[in-house]
């Protein structure tokens, strides 16, 4: 049996269902004000701690790099302040290979640090480290601590000045292996940064940065920059255009019969960043000598034009105006 | 496979601005000018020639009131032509060869040109007065110059009417210095319309007891009056491109439709008969379509449709706006003027058909009706009462400036203007 309700009941019925619809949204929404989600995560870089000597034993086990090794063999002991390794841990992409020792058919192991150079110099670069050969080279055998002995350059003895360290006879195995090596070395972000005393401008290639700001990165020599002319992307350009239009429909002038008309001027001119004008020609007529006279006087009057977007990097740029008449303002 | 990516990335870059250095540049579209008219010098020798200056004032107010130049006398020139920064457009000189009657020879020059564009001798005589050498001139200027027809001899037909007085058709010479009135009954007279040969004009005859149409001579001042069957009542008509019929508004039991008037025959052809009111209608020049005026898709909200007489089909070109009218078909048949009525004022448009765009003329908190066409398609005429009441301007078909054509009292209101062909 179906329900027979009066009519003006429908409405009220309906009314009274959005007002509890309403009350719900409330509280969802008090709550969420109460207790907003985390809008942004919060990303810490290993390269920005600076790791005391006392903690480095500790903060490296919980390093996926390192949690192969052995806690008793994972530091060489050092006194404080002594090496590089203690003062240059925040300049290295990881913390968790010792300075590089190798051993030599002498049996000596030799750490290639030099003084006024950070580990992470010392270290090999990217391409270095996750090839295999380089990696098998530099993987140290783990020396116990108690037979081992270092000394550590001081600041002014030659560059060049290798450490002779005198160590007994090695029988331990390798402790973590290469295909570990590699997998920790992608699935650690910094270890896939680019060395930043390069000359080049930084490029950061992590994919996520890629993705998120992508951007194009000139890569062209110092000396060729004003020689060359790039283009605007298209925020610029459009940005740009708007400028321009704002600026000719002040200055440029043309006689009424030229209203409406699909005649067409292009003219060609170079700008410096700052809009001065250094170049410019009439590339191709409209065949009216009206219109033609009309773009040539404006060229004739103008020194300079809108300034070039802040982004854009060139310090020149040539362009193309196409003049067409085709509205025109009173 | 991420060490593939980001190669692929990185070498793109690099490539991408090394190969643009040598490729194309980017090009931006510059497409809205200022309005500037040409420059024009005019000179005459001797300089203070009598009848030389009154037609030389005759050549400048016509030529002005097309609103493509401004005209500079020699001794009064602006500083930027003095200091030869914007060479004149273009220069006209005059040389007086005779007085009594005038007799003067001309030459019009281009910017920077050392050959003619035109010359040739004018000379007073019993039909040609120093004011239709004046004009003569201004049209040969016109023509040589930018290479259209020129209007200063073009004459503008409109409503007249004084305060508590009865509406008249009056003419106007282009320049608005010369009137006449041109109907002389004792109704009251409204929406004139010139024949395509500006041989005749049709306007509507309203007196207490009916409404009739009167065909009238343009160089005559009697009319001939066309009847109708009882029980309809004409609403003003316009005449067909080869001017032997009209297309009139006819009103029956409170329905306008639209009929085609054989004058020879007498006969009435129904173009567009539609249960709602159907009026202002205007054939092209090609007399394949009809523009007219209907409020059938919502009742007293007028729009504006076009009437093909080949296909007989119906299209409707407005649909902005609650109040669209008055449409009247350009010269060269690619574009409609008509009034719309925006944010509670009627502002002037322009409908091109090839595009479907219209183009708003008239802006203003004030209202701008009753546009028509110059006969080169260059400039419109329409009423306005920007100072008030209503009285007419002319401006181009672009918009900008609006010229006040008459000169007549602030007492008297003109409505309803047409251009001669």
């Amino acid at each position: 049996m179906m329900l027979q309700l009066p009519i003006w009941r429908y409405p009220a019925v309906v009314i009274f269902s959005l007002g509890l619809h309403g009350i719900l949204l409330l509280i969802i929404f008090s709550e969420y004000r109460r207790n907003p989600p985390p809008s942004q995560i919060e990303w810490f870089d290993l390269r920005e701690m600076t790791l005391s000597p006392t903690e480095i034993p500790e903060k490296s086990q919980s390093a996926s790099a390192i949690s192969a090794v052995p806690k008793k063999q994972e530091m060489v002991p050092q006194e404080e302040g002594k090496t590089e390794f203690q003062t240059k841990t925040k300049e290295l992409p990881t913390v968790i290979i010792p300075p590089a020792k190798t051993q030599n058919p002498e049996g000596k192991i030799e750490t290639m640090v030099e003084v006024g150079k950070t580990e992470a110099n010392a270290l090999p670069n990217k391409e270095e480290q996750i090839t295999l050969e380089n990696v098998r080279t530099f993987l140290p055998v783990m020396i116990p601590e108690q037979e081992l002995t270092e000394r550590v350059l001081e600041p002014g003895s030659s560059p060049s000045q290798l450490e002779e360290i005198t160590i007994p006879e090695i029988t331990s195995k390798p402790v973590f292996s290469l295909d570990d090596v590699l997998q920790d070395t992608r699935s650690f972000r910094s270890q896939t940064d680019w060395d930043e005393n390069s000359e080049e401008q930084k490029v950061s290639s992590s994919l996520g940065d890629l993705l998120t700001g992508i951007r194009m990165i000139r890569l062209s020599a110092k000396e060729n920059k004003e020689q060359q002319n790039m283009r605007l992307d298209s925020l610029e350009s459009e940005a740009y255009l708007q400028d321009l239009n704002h600026f000719f429909t002040q200055h440029w002038e043309v006689p009424l019969h030229l209203a409406e008309s699909e005649l067409t001027v292009v003219v060609r001119i170079r700008i410096d960043k700052e809009g001065r004008i250094q170049k410019s020609k009439i590339e191709t007529s409209s065949g009216n000598a009206e219109l033609d006279h009309s773009v040539s006087r404006l060229l004739k009057n103008l020194q300079s034009l809108p300034s070039l977007p802040y982004s854009y990097l060139g310090h020149i740029y040539e362009f193309g105006i196409k003049f067409t008449p085709r509205d025109l303002q009173f | 496979m991420h060490r593939l990516i980001i190669l692929i990335l990185f070498f793109s870059w690099v490539s991408y601005p090394v190969s643009l250095d040598a490729g194309p540049i980017d090009y931006f579209d510059i497409t809205r000018p200022k309005f500037k008219p040409l420059p024009v010098v005019i000179r005459m020798n001797p300089a203070n020639h009598l009848q030389g200056l009154y037609v030389q004032s005759v050549f400048q107010s016509n030529l002005e009131q097309t609103l493509f130049f401004r005209v500079y006398e020699e001794n009064s020139l602006p500083e930027s032509l003095i200091k030869g920064n914007e060479p004149p457009a273009f220069t006209m000189n005059l040389q007086i060869l005779e007085q009594n009657p005038l007799k003067f020879r001309f030459e019009l020059f281009g910017r920077e040109q050392e050959t003619a564009l035109a010359s040739g001798e004018l000379k007073e005589d019993e039909k040609t007065d120093l004011r239709k050498l004046g004009l003569q001139m201004a049209n040969t200027f016109i023509k040589n110059s930018l290479g259209f027809r020129g209007i200063a001899q073009s004459r503008i037909a409109y409503t007249s009417q004084k305060k508590n007085g009865r509406k008249n058709i009056m003419l106007s010479s282009y320049d608005g210095t010369h009137q006449q009135r041109f109907s002389y009954n004792l109704g009251s007279n409204n929406y004139a319309s010139w024949a395509f040969d500006n041989q005749n004009l049709l306007y509507t005859t309203f007196t207490r007891s009916k409404v009739q149409v009167a065909i009238q001579p343009s160089k005559r001042l009697r009319a001939s009056i066309l009847s109708f069957p009882e029980g309809t009542q004409p609403q003003g008509g316009t005449w067909s491109p080869r001017g032997d019929s009209i297309l009139i508004t006819l009103m029956t039991k409170g329905n306008s439709d639209i009929y085609n008037y054989h004058l020879k025959t007498r006969k009435l052809d129904r173009i567009i008969a539609w249960k709602s009111l159907e009026t202002s209608p205007s054939w092209s020049k090609d007399a394949s379509s009809i523009v007219f005026v209907s409020d059938s898709v919502r009742f007293q909200q007028p729009q504006i449709y076009i009437h093909d007489t080949k296909t007989k089909k119906t299209r409707r070109i407005t649909f902005r706006g609650k109040y669209n009218s008055s449409p009247r078909w350009s010269p060269d048949g690619t574009q409609i003027i008509y009034e719309g009525k925006r944010k509670g004022y009627f502002q002037i448009f322009k409908y091109t058909l090839s595009t479907n765009r219209h183009l708003q003329l008239t802006f203003g908190r004030f209202n701008s009706e009753k546009p028509d066409w110059s006969p080169n398609g260059k400039q419109i005429v329409f009423s306005s009462n920007r100072d008030g009441l209503s009285k007419l301007f002319l401006t181009s078909v672009h918009g900008g400036r609006m010229i006040r054509l008459t000169t007549n009292p602030k007492s008297v209101i003109e409505t309803n203007p047409v251009w001669s062909k």
